[in-house]
């Protein structure tokens, strides 16, 4: 069951999302993967209204995201994701090029639970891909429990 | 007249008029006494010695009248006339009157005749007669039982000689008193008077503005004690004077430097164009200096300026503030600072600055208050204009590290995408080779595919692999310079030489890679961020290291004072040092003046800017090909 939950990638930049994916598959990784292009497709698909592109309850997630992003940046992502009661519980991931330090503790202060940053090295990057795979298969991925909106 | 002679002259004058007047007076009384004495007992002892002659002439004229022996009788006149003294004639008359003879030459006198008749039955009688010869006395005495009568004349000549001879000897005694007198008198005046003279001239002579007089007296009386109270006075005089000159000359000195000080002030709040200003809080006078009614285009002193005429000048929007000002100042000792705008009477507006304070009394009570006035209008003008470009400064700084910011990360997106997908390229090559090699190709053509792989493309590999490092390195490099202008410094205390020990103990493992070796001397302390100049010195200690010298083992030595303020340190190296051309860039942003070393560049530029951010100083020395010396000055350590 650890390895079923999803992983929902949100990064504006097709090249890194394609890395991404294509690294997991090579690390082993065999879970689902959703890619969402900006802030606003992801927020949209987590809180949104639209029943075909939506977190399903008793479902497993976990968010992969990219703090640069045009529209809906991942900062304001995270701030909502752990906002909401529901939503909550779900590991967020930060993978991004940005390694400022305020950044950081901004973003451990507002509950990530990992903060990766992407390194150019593709040595490092695979490593640091394995890491994530790791990190998402020791992680208890909790799934999502509807309360209000249940088919 | 006499009288205010006596009174305008001296006490020596005084004296001897005094005395000359007692001798005179003395003289003349005794003279008088003596002249009525002298003159009865002359007139009695003419008496005595006319009635005995009359007498004489009378007893012996007896017989020759009784015999009419005129010739005997005539005989006998003459001899009296001729004998006794002082005898001016004789004669005699018979019973009848009748002149029976007489001594005259030139026969009997008329006037004679008859005049002096004998009273009967006295011995003699005498008369005073004046004749054209002077005074006579005529005695007449009777002969044997009035026979007739004998008569003798005497002159009192005699006694008018002995009396004038009497007078001259006492005129010549006075006289010899009078001598006495001045004389005995000038000794006296030696004596007594001649201190108190001196003592008069003295006191003339101080009168005249000659204290340093002194009388000198030898005797012990009151004159004596009078001159030792003189010269003691004198003295006190001499000293109050001479303190009192002294005192004057001083407050001339002073009053001269006054002014000077006064036409330096003046000319310098001109030439400053500061005016001053002192309000009398008791009178409620306002005094304004020369400037102070340039400042307020009057000319000086054509106004009297008062609190209230003074605050209708000011802006309407700043009399509050300034009347706030004026009161906290005078009531509430607050330090009296403000800058308000003032429309002079002229029209024109300025800004005025005005500093004061307010003096009182030793129980607090105000009673000046005093300060200066200043038109800071176009200081405020370029204060304004200073702002806008700081803030236009900042903007752009903040703007440009922001751009950094940005760019920098932008650029390490399409950089991770190179990387990842130059790594894809090399496996997709690799199974193409694998492909072809597995395949029936020809064998030239899987011989070619194989030096591709194993010669041209690793080739490639390395320069595109060395090229991405390095601009990953200066993308990070460029990150930190620019989180450097945002990240605000915690300031404290440094112990600098605990921090420059923890930052050489991180750096161990490239002291052992260079085989350097190291001295840390006393430091002191400084105020700075921890973090900041912790990244100094790593950056410092590490170019000192990588710009060893290979002719000689690394030594690097760090050693720090105080001075002015700041403690300054330094960290001295034994290594390439760096060519006097270079020494402006070294501190500029990718700057890197031996090529082919490895790192951003970057490193003397954070250091830079770190130190500047602390307000400090950061500067370099060097000998090309000794080593160089790169000193950093910070803030002082603050007490705690």
């Amino acid at each position: 069951m650890k390895n079923d939950a999803t992983i929902l990638i949100a990064e504006d930049d097709d090249g890194h999302a394609g890395l991404l994916t294509k690294n997991f598959r090579r690390a082993g990784l065999r879970n689902k993967t959703m890619l969402f292009s900006d802030g606003e497709e992801i927020l949209e698909f987590l809180f949104g209204e639209s029943r075909s592109q939506h977190v399903k309850d008793g479902e497993a997630y976990v968010l992969i995201l990219d703090i640069r992003m045009p529209k809906v940046d991942g900062i304001e992502v995270l701030r909502q994701v752990k906002k909401d009661k529901k939503i909550r519980p779900m590991p967020v991931i930060i993978f991004t090029t940005t390694f400022d330090p305020d950044t950081v503790k901004l973003c451990q202060e507002l509950g990530c639970s990992k903060y990766l940053v992407k390194p150019t090295d593709y040595d490092k990057f695979i490593e640091t891909i394995k890491q994530l795979g790791i990190l998402i298969t020791a992680m208890e991925v909790p799934r999502i429990i509807g309360t209000d909106k249940t088919n | 007249m006499f009288s205010s002679y006596i009174h305008a002259a001296g006490l020596k004058k005084k004296f001897f008029i005094t005395a000359s007047m007692v001798i005179i007076f003395l003289g003349l009384s005794i003279g008088i006494i003596e002249y009525f004495l002298r003159s009865r007992s002359l007139h009695h002892e003419l008496e005595i010695y006319g009635s005995s002659i009359v007498r004489h002439l009378a007893d012996s004229a007896v017989d020759p009248i009784l015999t009419q022996d005129i010739v005997k009788l005539k005989r006998l006149l003459s001899e009296t006339v001729r004998e006794e003294e002082g005898i001016a004639y004789a004669y005699i008359i018979n019973s009848k009157g009748k002149i029976v003879a007489h001594s005259f030459d030139n026969g009997f006198p008329d006037g004679l005749k008859g005049i002096h008749t004998l009273m009967p039955g006295k011995a003699y009688s005498s008369m005073l007669l004046k004749t054209e010869k002077g005074y006579m006395k005529d005695f007449a005495a009777p002969i044997f039982n009035g026979i007739g009568t004998a008569y003798v004349g005497i002159s009192t000549n005699r006694i008018r000689d002995a009396l004038s001879h009497t007078m001259w000897t006492i005129s010549l005694l006075t006289a010899l008193l009078l001598v006495i007198g001045i004389l005995s008198f000038n000794f006296i005046a030696g004596t007594l008077l001649k201190p108190l003279d001196m003592l008069t001239r003295g006191a003339r002579k101080i009168g005249e503005g000659r204290y340093d007089i002194r009388v000198h007296v030898e005797s012990k009386d009151e004159v004596g004690l009078l001159a030792s109270s003189f010269n003691a006075m004198a003295e006190k005089l001499e000293a109050t004077i001479s303190a009192l000159e002294d005192d004057i000359k001083e407050r001339v000195r002073v009053e001269e430097m006054l002014r000077k000080r006064e036409r330096q002030l003046t000319e310098s709040q001109k030439a400053a164009m500061i005016g001053s200003w002192n309000l009398d809080i008791l009178n409620k006078a306002l005094d304004w200096s020369d400037e102070t009614f340039r400042r307020f285009d009057k000319e000086p002193g054509s106004v009297i300026p008062s609190e209230e005429y003074f605050v209708q000048l000011v802006h309407p929007d700043d009399r509050a503030s300034v009347a706030d000002a004026i009161r906290d100042a005078i009531e509430r000792d607050a330090p009296y600072h403000v800058q308000s705008r003032i429309i002079n009477e002229s029209g024109r507006e300025w800004v005025m600055e005005a500093y004061g304070v307010v003096e009182r009394d030793e129980k607090g009570k105000p009673l000046r208050f005093l300060g200066t006035a200043q038109d800071i209008t176009k200081r405020k003008e370029i204060d304004a204009e200073r702002e806008r470009l700081i803030r236009k400064l900042k903007d752009k700084t903040k703007e440009l590290e922001q751009v950094v910011y940005v760019v920098s990360h932008d650029l390490r997106s399409p950089l991770v995408n190179i990387e990842g997908y130059y790594k894809e390229v090399e496996f997709s090559l690799e199974d193409l080779k694998d492909a072809v090699l597995k395949s029936g190709a020809p064998r030239e053509m899987k011989e070619r595919v194989t030096e591709i792989m194993d010669k041209d493309i690793p080739e490639s590999d390395r320069y595109i692999k060395a090229s991405i490092r390095k601009m990953d390195s200066l993308l990070a490099g460029l990150l930190k310079v620019s989180r450097m202008g945002h990240a605000a410094l915690a300031i404290e205390n440094l112990d600098m030489k605990s921090l420059i020990s923890n930052v050489i103990l991180t750096l161990e493992y490239q002291f052992m890679k260079a085989g350097a070796n190291y001295e840390i001397s006393e430091l002191p302390a400084c105020a700075g961020d921890v973090k900041g100049i912790n990244q100094v010195f790593s950056n410092l200690i590490q170019n000192a290291l990588k710009y060893r010298s290979a002719e000689r083992p690394c030594f690097i030595k760090i050693s720090g004072h105080e001075e002015g303020g700041e403690s300054v340190y330094c960290v001295e190296d034994n290594g390439i040092g760096i060519k006097e051309g270079d020494m402006n860039k070294i501190f500029e942003l990718f700057s890197q003046i031996h090529k082919g070393n490895e790192g951003e560049g970057l490193g003397l530029n954070i250091a830079k800017k770190i130190v500047e951010k602390h307000n400090g100083r950061i500067w370099a020395e060097s000998e090309y090909g000794n080593g160089s010396r790169f000193f950093v000055a910070l803030p002082c350590a603050k007490n705690a």
